[in-house]
């Protein structure tokens, strides 16, 4: 676990008028995915260089964990955080395996350790352990960006900073590898940097978003409190805040159930929903109310059951509910 | 008259042995230092574009010299015999090595290079776990072409003392023999030939170990 402050940084690039950062503020809480999102060019990735040194501040400062990044040598600080980029940067000479054991080696692991440690990160990216011993360019481009998380994850970082890590995959594929990091992100509860441009992708991962634009961080919330709330009309447009798909998909079914509890304690009259409806779909309180609502539509049920991780009912929902949920 | 040099050869054994012996040493000596200089150099180079916009003139002008004139250049300077010639096949041995060092480094993915620093490699391992494996082809054929040019270009070494084959094209040349001429020309093609089909045979392992 490790919190990352970024304190009034400000950074401005030889040749260039703009200042690509201007006093920058951002506090990363530990064990979250916080997502930098913005238009191209907004700083983004300038800013996420800036935590492993990559790149220096002009001024303004780094701490993890309350130390200045600054009290490290830069090799040395980057040893102990996860690096991911989209172009991924396997090294095409190095095995699978070597790949992998990159940052365990450079910290001097024994051979016995090492080898363990790249078994358990193959299987924990679902790749085959007989990709141990294949070359880069025999592998997908998937199987490519899985093998560069799982280099990124090799000496058990607190931090890990991923740069687009699935701009370039196709968009099933880029689904995919999605689940497959909030996934392991459940698991890891690793304290996450993740620059992209796609709102769909910052929403479907982030605990928080930072929204950029022009070096500066314009709102830095929950994914659906800038949807709900955005602080101006740049980030409404951006977010497309108004769409109410979008909204869908941040929006959990347990929040349904909310609305429906609150209008039914405000109006003081039951909701007109059978209360258990044979073959009605059944859905997860953590799921989206846009999968819900898709359930719903296909099943041709009037309302579906919400149920909890232990599969205990916590109400039923139908369209209405689903109405009342994302206009608040 | 392939016979007659036969017999040259074989009649002045000690004679022609030695002057293998000269022109192989004399010729891997200036590639050494030519490969000692250079490389570091081309390194330098390839992270420094504004030297290299300099340097790669001064290197380009420099390889349409004659190497005949490079070599009568350094006589006035050094005088005649092993070292003049040294130090004007090393000359020449630099241009190829310096340009494909400067492009096989600045050709490593820069993905791949910014993969490494931002992993925790310093300096010193990304030039030897990452930059080196990947420019070595690159870098080799280099090599290759400055021996291809120093090894053929090593026979003029007999023109300033510098002995080597080039003695026997000398010395046939004045005896107006051309079986002594053919004993040094046949000598110095299978030379070259045999040392670029080394340095090939070695470039194409680099390739295959660098892209896998």
């Amino acid at each position: 676990m490790a919190a990352i402050d970024i304190e009034r940084v400000a950074k401005r690039f030889a040749g260039s008028v703009r200042p690509a950062l201007d006093d920058c503020s951002l506090s990363v809480p530990a064990g979250e995915l916080t997502v930098l999102l913005g238009p191209s060019g907004c700083g983004k990735t300038t800013l996420l260089r800036l935590v492993n040194r990559l790149l220096e501040p002009d001024s303004g400062r780094i701490l993890v964990d309350g130390t200045d990044v600054h009290t490290l040598p830069a090799p040395i600080l980057r040893r102990g955080i996860g690096y991911a980029i989209q172009q991924v940067g396997l090294f095409p000479h190095l095995s699978v395996g070597a790949n992998i054991a990159t940052v365990p080696l450079l910290l001097g692991w024994e051979k016995g350790r090492i080898d363990a440690r790249v078994g358990e990160l193959l299987e924990l990216v679902g790749l085959a352990q007989a990709c141990r011993r294949r070359y880069p360019r025999e592998l997908s481009g998937g199987e490519q960006q899985r093998v560069g998380i799982a280099r990124a994850l090799a000496a058990d970082p607190a931090i890990l900073l991923m740069d687009e890590p699935f701009g370039a995959v196709d968009p099933l594929l880029r689904a995919r590898l999605q689940d497959e990091l909030l996934a392991i992100q459940r698991k890891l509860r690793k304290t996450i940097i993740f620059v992209t441009h796609d709102v769909d992708e910052a929403l479907r991962l982030a605990d928080r978003i930072a929204l950029m634009r022009a070096g500066c961080i314009v709102q830095h919330d929950a994914p659906l409190s800038m949807l709900t709330a955005p602080r101006d009309e740049f980030v409404r447009s951006f977010l497309a805040a108004d769409d109410v798909l979008r909204r869908l998909g941040v929006t959990s079914a347990a929040e349904a159930v909310v609305a429906q509890q609150r209008w039914e304690s405000a109006s003081l009259q039951a909701a007109i929903v059978p209360s258990a409806i044979d073959g009605a779909p059944v859905v997860r309180d953590s799921d989206s109310l846009r999968s819900a609502l898709a359930a719903l539509i296909e099943s041709r049920a009037p309302a579906l059951t919400v149920v909890d991780a232990d599969g205990r009912r916590l109400g039923s929902v139908g369209f209405d509910d689903i109405r009342r949920a994302v206009r608040s | 008259m392939v016979e007659a040099a036969w017999r040259y050869a074989l009649a002045n054994r000690a004679m022609y042995v030695d002057a293998v012996t000269t022109h192989v040493r004399l010729s891997l000596l200036a590639l050494l230092i030519g490969a000692a200089l250079c490389i570091p150099l081309g390194i330098y180079a390839a992270r420094r574009r504004p030297l290299w916009r300099e340097l790669s003139g001064v290197f380009n002008a420099l390889r349409v010299i004659p190497s005949l004139a490079i070599l009568f250049l350094a006589v006035p300077y050094l005088g005649i015999g092993f070292l003049p010639a040294l130090v004007a096949l090393a000359v020449l041995a630099c241009p190829p090595i310096l340009i494909n060092t400067e492009a096989a480094f600045r050709g490593v993915d820069s993905a791949v290079i910014d993969a490494a620093r931002g992993m925790g490699m310093d300096r010193r391992q990304m030039l030897w776990r990452v930059e080196l494996p990947l420019a070595a082809p690159v870098l080799v054929a280099g090599v290759r072409t400055a021996a291809v040019e120093v090894f053929s270009s090593a026979t003029l070494a007999a023109f300033i003392g510098g002995g080597g084959l080039g003695d026997f094209i000398y010395r046939g040349f004045a005896l107006f023999e051309p079986s002594v001429m053919l004993v040094g020309a046949v000598s110095i093609a299978v030379l070259t030939v045999g040392v670029e089909g080394l340095f090939a045979i070695l470039q194409r392992a680099l390739e295959a170990l660098a892209r896998r």
